[in-house]
């Protein structure tokens, strides 16, 4: 982005962005704003519509956690009247889910002002409501601590897309001491209205931020090969599949925190799927009996045929499995191939037309 | 309830399904006999047709109202019920008159009960008949008991009975039981027949009965139906039937057997030069050389130019030269062909294999029957047409055969309340095709809004030259405007048209300004074409329609001019009107005439490209000779050059024959522009259909659909789809109302057609089928909440329900099928 | 009527009578691909009705294009149009008139029209020649009794022959002498006007091709023979 202006934070980076967004709202920039927010008795932040400036002292912008891919509640709510027009604090991978679910019709972008949130990766929920037991201010530590991100969620691990594309604002975070400040960018358009709005200054970018995204790329680009060829290999055969989604317990989590699978009923669990007794037993004959239920390879396998091209990485798929299976390696190292095959990437542009949909009538009939 | 019209359809070849498949769909109780054991004729025999190149054999499925093929098979429910099929008869004799006639009809082939045989072959094996197969002149060699269609299942066996000498050894060989030779003599007769239509083509010429270039004795030298054969069952290469050696320099030879005085064939079989340089074309990817010698490259279609320049493209060496004869030289065994291809100029090309290109037998007639009163002939059983052309002729002789009176006894109109279906047609243009269309509607019981952008009906048809066709287009005119079931709006225009089949609505803006919704279930647009513009020296220029009609209404000499010099193919058969316009040879062939009538001793002179004049219109050609019109070809690099000089026009070209430079002079010119459609991309926009870079109406299949549009119920004919001549643009009409008739009168039977539905509840609105049908059949339904989809103008083809990720759209007959039965 | 009339007339008639004018030609080439001189000197029969077609009869009366032709009238058997080539190269012929009838021919026509031979040879020395010639048939055995019928009156058949015959091919007389006289068979020379080649079929004089005709028969009618061996 062109457009650069630090904020202070006086200790507090969350709150100092909290109070931008309460500003949002009384200059009417926005009529609502959904950001994260642990509302008593809950103390996992989760995604929360407010439209009371006051309501913004409650949030957790900046805590580093999501509970479920905001993407889908994001896409559900831009499709709304276009009076309300809504801010929306988003990670990196669920504002690409963001995209792709708008090529699809299940998003509207226009409705949204989208707030990026630089990303250095987030806690698996469990483990933030255990740390936030031990941490009182868990959300500004966690920015300086190393061994709190080295807790990340597997997948983060590995995640090379940690800045926000396609916002009109980010939430700047790598390479500042977040304890006195905190930056904003924005481009041209809705992003620089809001800036004006927020009555920002633009002004110089620190070079030491350069130089922490790049050192932080070239550590999650090794981790990520390492994790793509240990994935590829493994799944290259059948067996190999197998091995990694033994035991799959046909639950659907996978499924369901998927941002990109918009399905309203997945078509695996209706009755296209269905097994009846007849059927089991012949292959129970065949196969030296079967797992029940049956079918996991295949559910797997089309959720992967209808959703490679569109995976953004957001790792929820692994984050939800009940019983750790690595689904998200498993579809980040087939998307990788097939987005490259396709010479396309999940989320990079709205205006990106769904590769495989391409239908022409040219050439030699 | 009225009874349905008994009609007897006499041929199942494509030019008899269409028509059968017509008048059942119109009501009619419907007798197809076919002389073979199953249909298709010809075709069974074509693999690829021009100009796809592609295969279209499953587009001649046989008649399964059964509904036994393939649930996504889109031509599934192909058959109707209402055809009763007779395989294996033909009509003998037809006796009586229309409302009583009866026909007898005898056994020509007997069929192997499919179900007791099992494909063994012993019958084959000890058949002593050997007989010319089906699909060539005798190249592949058959039994009289053979496969019916050998290249597609089920293998059915049949016997043909004009080879059979009812000698028995196959029925002894038989361990199944499955022959029965004593309904060879089995005999039928059908009664109380109203009319019937004979579409059992033309007979083609046999090279060896009038020993065509003397090569009756070479068995490398064969006609392009055995080529069909050669390149359907060749793997890689294609074998010389002598020696089996690899054909490597293969020659078809044009006009084998026609335009020729000396064998009494003065006509030209029209289709000829495109099938010859489809075989080449096809050829040619073998990396066989091809040459075609020829006299005047007929591609006279509206895409077809296109297609010679693809061939030239790929190799196909033209060679302008009629060869005397093809010499066998034993020694080298291969055949060799002398030929001149410039003056002076002779020259000996070596081949492997020659093809003749043959057309229609020039001893072939009619049956006797076909001239009684109540027996209708397609256009496709006098003279060889090609598929599209058949199909169209055949829908038409359909219609006449229905006519006015006989629409008596076709069953009413009921009201299908499911999907609403509008039972009114809106046709667009009152031109010939329009008025033809019209008037088929009406004669149908079918309601018709009629628009006509002019104030007066008839189109070009009034100002045709001949006094028969103005008459025709009058009388046309005079029965719409009376017609009670025909609105007429002149001075009007339509402005936009949306909705599904069935359902459409459309607006217009009538002659007093105001605009009217119509609601209609189809539409038929015919909004014809016009002259394209000429650039004119002085005034001694005028285009060939302007100078047909002049001349035309000439009463004396003094009227005609001295000298003329007429262009063809100007500015036209190249980039950017890269196609032939097909009635202007035959239109200058007949001012040329004219003005030698008028006027013995005036010059006329015809530059041209190549005679595009078909069928027995040939004979014009011949006679404009005989009557000293000067005929000079030119190449479009090297067009004759203009010039007005002293009050006349001064042409130069090049004699070929000659070899000098020819210079004429002369009071008149006539250029041949071609013609252009007059809103043709207009019409697309407004009614969403395709339409080509030059603005013609683009059908959905070049050869099986040629007077539907790409979207269901939008129906096209005439000039606004092709350039044609007026007999055509009425049987174009014709045909397209029959279309739209059997449309609104199935309306939506579902054993006839498969549609997919959407379940509202599965569907996420994300618009993936949207993209992915081909033939706008879906659209967002506001109520649901999900997409709907068109069922008229949905084809069943499958790929909304491929690209759905959660099978929210299925087909409409289809039980869920169950993925983990797949294996 | 003259070429000229009987080229542009609707209903040419040739030798061979029917057939269709010039003007009908299709300019398809078949008859420049079966014609074996096609290319010599520019020869081509596609130009020789070309010519006619357009009218342009003098021209085709002045050039030479005509001569080149050998008469074999493949191009006249196979034009599909029913153009009679040939006939129509024998008409360019004749309307070129006597001055481009090549040397040869013309001195042979004129010949002939003196003396009823090609060669202008008296009819005593023609006696002379083939009575030498049947003298040394008479020396062969077997051939003793050879007699040469000549102006036999009555006879069966009479023969016509090739001026070279007379010239410098005479021995070759006696091949068919010995097998009619083996066959017994009734046969007579005339003894004038014996000239079996008729160059008024090549020069397209039609009063030529006439008078060798007339010739002909007039020998048939003065001996009375029944019938005519013509061998060329």
């Amino acid at each position: 982005m062109h457009n650069f202006s630090l904020i202070e934070t006086r200790g507090d980076a969350g709150k100092a962005v909290s109070m931008l967004l309460a500003r949002l709202l009384e200059q009417n920039m926005v009529q609502a704003v959904i950001v994260p927010a642990a509302v008593p008795p809950s103390v996992l932040p989760m995604t929360r519509l407010l439209n009371n400036p006051a309501d913004l002292d409650q949030t957790s912008p900046l805590a580093p956690v999501a509970g479920v891919s905001a993407a889908t509640q994001a896409a559900k709510i831009s499709r709304g009247p276009q009076e309300i027009k809504i801010a929306a604090v988003l990670r990196p991978c669920e504002i690409r889910a963001l995209v792709e679910l708008h090529k699809l019709n299940q998003a509207q972008l226009d409705n949204l002002l989208v707030i990026g949130l630089e990303c250095p990766g987030r806690l698996e929920n469990q483990d933030y409501i255990d740390l936030q037991d031990q941490n009182q201010d868990l959300d500004q530590r966690f920015y300086r601590d190393e061994d709190l991100q080295s807790r990340i969620a597997i997948t983060c691990r590995s995640c090379i897309d940690f800045l926000p594309e396609n916002a009109h604002l980010n939430i700047c975070v790598l390479g500042l001491d977040l304890d006195q400040q905190a930056g904003i960018a924005w481009d041209e358009g809705p992003g620089a209205d809001a800036a004006r709005a927020l009555e920002l200054k633009p002004g110089q970018e620190p070079g030491e931020r350069g130089r922490a995204v790049d050192s932080l790329r070239s550590q999650r680009e090794s981790a990520r090969e390492e994790v793509m060829s240990r994935s590829r290999e493994t799944i290259s055969s059948s067996s190999g599949l197998q091995s990694m989604i033994a035991h799959c317990l046909g639950c659907f989590n996978c499924q369901r925190a998927c941002p990109v699978c918009f399905c309203r009923e997945c078509v695996c669990s209706r009755e296209a799927f269905e097994q009846n007794l007849e059927m089991l037993h012949t292959r129970a004959g065949r196969t030296g009996g079967i797992r029940l239920p049956a079918g996991m390879t295949m559910f797997h396998l089309t959720r992967l045929a209808h959703m490679a091209h569109a995976c953004v990485g957001c790792g929820q798929c692994s984050s939800v499995c009940p019983i750790h299976i690595p689904v998200a390696d498993i579809f980040r190292t087939v998307a990788a191939a097939t987005q490259k095959e396709l010479d396309y990437k999940a989320g990079r542009s709205p205006e990106e037309p769904i590769p495989h949909l391409n239908f022409s009538t040219e050439g030699d009939q | 309830m009225k009874e349905a019209a008994r009609a007897l359809v006499m041929g199942g070849g494509v030019s008899g399904l269409k028509a059968a498949m017509d008048l059942a769909r119109a009501g009619c109780s419907v007798f197809l006999a076919e002389k073979q054991a199953v249909p298709a004729g010809l075709l069974l025999g074509l693999d690829r047709q021009f100009p796809s190149n592609h295969c279209g054999l499953c587009r001649v499925l046989p008649p399964d109202p059964s509904g036994r093929t393939w649930q996504a098979c889109m031509r599934r429910g192909f058959g109707h019920p209402g055809i009763e099929f007779f395989p294996g008869f033909e009509v003998q004799d037809i006796q009586g008159s229309p409302g009583n006639m009866s026909a007898t009809l005898i056994r020509q082939t007997l069929m192997v009960d499919s179900d007791k045989c099992n494909a063994c072959m012993q019958c084959v094996e000890v058949c002593p008949v050997h007989m010319p197969d089906l699909f060539s002149t005798g190249q592949i060699p058959v039994k009289a008991i053979s496969r019916a269609a050998p290249h597609r299942p089920p293998h059915h066996l049949a016997i043909s009975l004009e080879a059979c000498t009812l000698c028995g050894r196959c029925r002894d060989a038989c361990r199944e039981g499955a022959i029965d030779l004593d309904a060879a003599r089995e005999e039928k007769v059908l009664d109380n027949l109203d009319f019937a239509v004979l579409a059992s083509g033309v007979e083609y010429c046999l090279p060896e009965v009038y020993n065509l270039y003397q090569s009756a004795a070479h068995a490398d030298v064969i006609t392009t139906l055995d080529f069909e054969a050669l390149l359907s069952s060749a793997g890689t290469d294609i074998m010389r039937p002598s020696d089996g050696r690899p054909v490597r320099r293969a020659a078809w030879v044009q006009c084998a057997g026609s335009r020729s005085l000396k064998l009494e064939a003065d006509h030209c079989s029209g289709i000829c030069c495109m099938i010859s340089l489809k075989q080449a074309s096809l050829a040619r990817e073998k990396d066989i050389q091809c040459s075609i010698f020829y006299m005047d490259m007929r591609t006279s279609g509206r895409d077809w130019q296109k297609y010679l320049d693809r061939a030239r493209e790929k190799g196909v060496e033209l060679i302008r030269c009629r060869p005397h004869s093809i010499e066998q030289v034993p020694e080298e065994q291969i055949l060799r062909i002398p030929h001149a291809p410039s003056p002076g100029n002779q020259q000996d090309r070596d081949f492997d294999l020659v093809v003749l290109s043959v057309g229609r037998d020039p001893a072939w007639k009619p049956p006797e029957y076909a001239g009684r009163e109540g027996v209708f002939t397609s256009p496709g059983s006098r003279r060889v047409l090609d598929i599209a052309r058949s199909i169209i002729a055949a829908s038409a002789t359909a219609a006449t055969a229905l006519g006015e009176d006989r629409q008596e006894s076709l069953p009413d109109q009921e009201a299908k309340d499911q999907d609403q279906v509008h039972s009114r047609v809106l046709v667009v243009g009152a031109g010939p095709a329009g008025l033809s269309a019209a008037l088929t509607l009406a004669a149908g019981n079918i309601p018709v809004v009629l628009v006509e952008q002019k104030d007066h009906l008839g189109g070009h048809g009034l100002s045709n030259i001949s006094p028969e066709q103005r008459k025709e287009v009058q009388d046309l005119a005079a029965r719409a405007m009376e017609h009670k079931l025909v609105q007429v709006y002149p001075s009007a225009a339509v402005i936009s048209c949306t909705g599904p089949a069935g359902g459409f609505k459309s607006r217009i803006r009538d002659s007093s300004g105001d605009e009217k919704e119509i609601l209609h279930g189809a539409a038929v647009l015919a909004t014809g074409g016009r002259a394209a513009p000429v650039a004119r020296q002085e005034d001694r220029t005028a285009d060939i329609f302007e100078y047909s009609r002049r001349i035309f209404a000439a009463g004396n000499s003094g009227e005609a001019p001295e000298s003329v010099i007429f262009i063809l193919c100007h500015n036209t058969r190249q980039e950017p009107a890269n196609y032939c316009s097909r009635v202007c040879c035959s239109l200058a062939l007949k001012s040329c005439l004219q003005t030698l009538s008028l006027r013995p001793e005036a010059e006329v002179t015809v530059f041209y490209r190549d005679i595009m004049v078909q069928g027995d219109d040939e004979e014009l050609y011949t006679r404009a000779r005989s009557e000293g019109v000067r005929f000079i070809p030119y190449s479009p690099d090297a067009p004759p050059s203009l010039e007005a000089k002293d009050g006349k026009i001064r042409v130069k070209g090049s004699d070929p024959y000659l070899s000098e430079e020819s210079e004429y002079e002369a009071e008149q010119l006539v250029l041949a522009p071609g013609v252009v459609p007059a809103a043709g991309s207009e019409m697309a926009r407004i009614f969403n259909v395709h339409s080509s870079a030059e603005g013609f109406l683009c059908e959905a299949d070049a050869k099986y659909r040629p007077v539907e549009s790409g979207r269901a119920g939008i129906f096209i004919c005439g000039l606004a789809r092709n350039p044609v001549p007026f007999k055509e643009a009425v049987l174009e009409g014709r045909a397209a109302a029959m279309s739209a008739l059997g449309l609104l009168k199935q309306g939506l039977d579902s054993r006839l057609q498969t549609f997919v539905r959407v379940k509202p509840a599965l569907c996420s609105l994300c618009g993936l089928c949207l993209e992915a049908c081909p033939f706008k059949a879906r659209y967002a339904h506001e109520e649901t909440g999900a997409m709907a989809v068109d069922p008229l103008a949905c084809r069943g083809c499958g790929a909304c329900v491929a690209v759905c990720p959660n099978k929210a759209s299925a087909w409409s007959e289809q039980l869920e099928e169950n993925v983990h039965e797949l294996n | 009527m003259n070429s000229t009339e009987v080229l542009s007339h609707t209903d040419l008639s040739g030798p061979g009578g029917g057939g269709n004018p010039a003007q009908i030609c299709l300019g398809c080439g078949t008859c420049a691909s079966a014609c074996p001189m096609t290319g010599i000197e520019g020869f081509d029969p596609r130009r020789i009705v070309r010519l006619g077609q357009l009218g342009r009869f003098e021209e085709l009366g002045e050039s030479s294009l005509a001569w080149l032709c050998t008469m074999c009238g493949r191009c006249q058997e196979g034009c599909p149009m029913d153009v009679r080539i040939t006939d129509m190269i024998r008409e360019a012929r004749d309307l070129g008139g006597e001055k481009t009838v090549p040397q040869a021919i013309g001195k042979g026509i004129e010949m002939f029209m003196e003396t009823g031979n090609n060669l202008g040879l008296p009819d005593e020395d023609f006696g002379f020649i083939v009575e030498d010639v049947a003298e040394e048939l008479t020396e062969e055995p077997g051939f003793e009794d050879f007699v040469l019928p000549v102006d036999k009156e009555d006879a069966r058949l009479l023969f016509t022959l090739h001026n070279k015959l007379v010239n410098t091919q005479n021995e070759d007389l006696k091949h068919w002498w010995k097998i009619l006289h083996a066959a017994g068979e009734s046969w007579t020379l005339p003894g004038s006007r014996w000239e079996g080649v008729n160059w008024g079929f090549f020069s397209g004089q039609d009063q030529v091709l006439k008078a060798g005709v007339d010739t002909i028969v007039g020998n048939m009618e003065r001996l009375r023979s029944r019938g005519l061996m013509y061998p060329e």
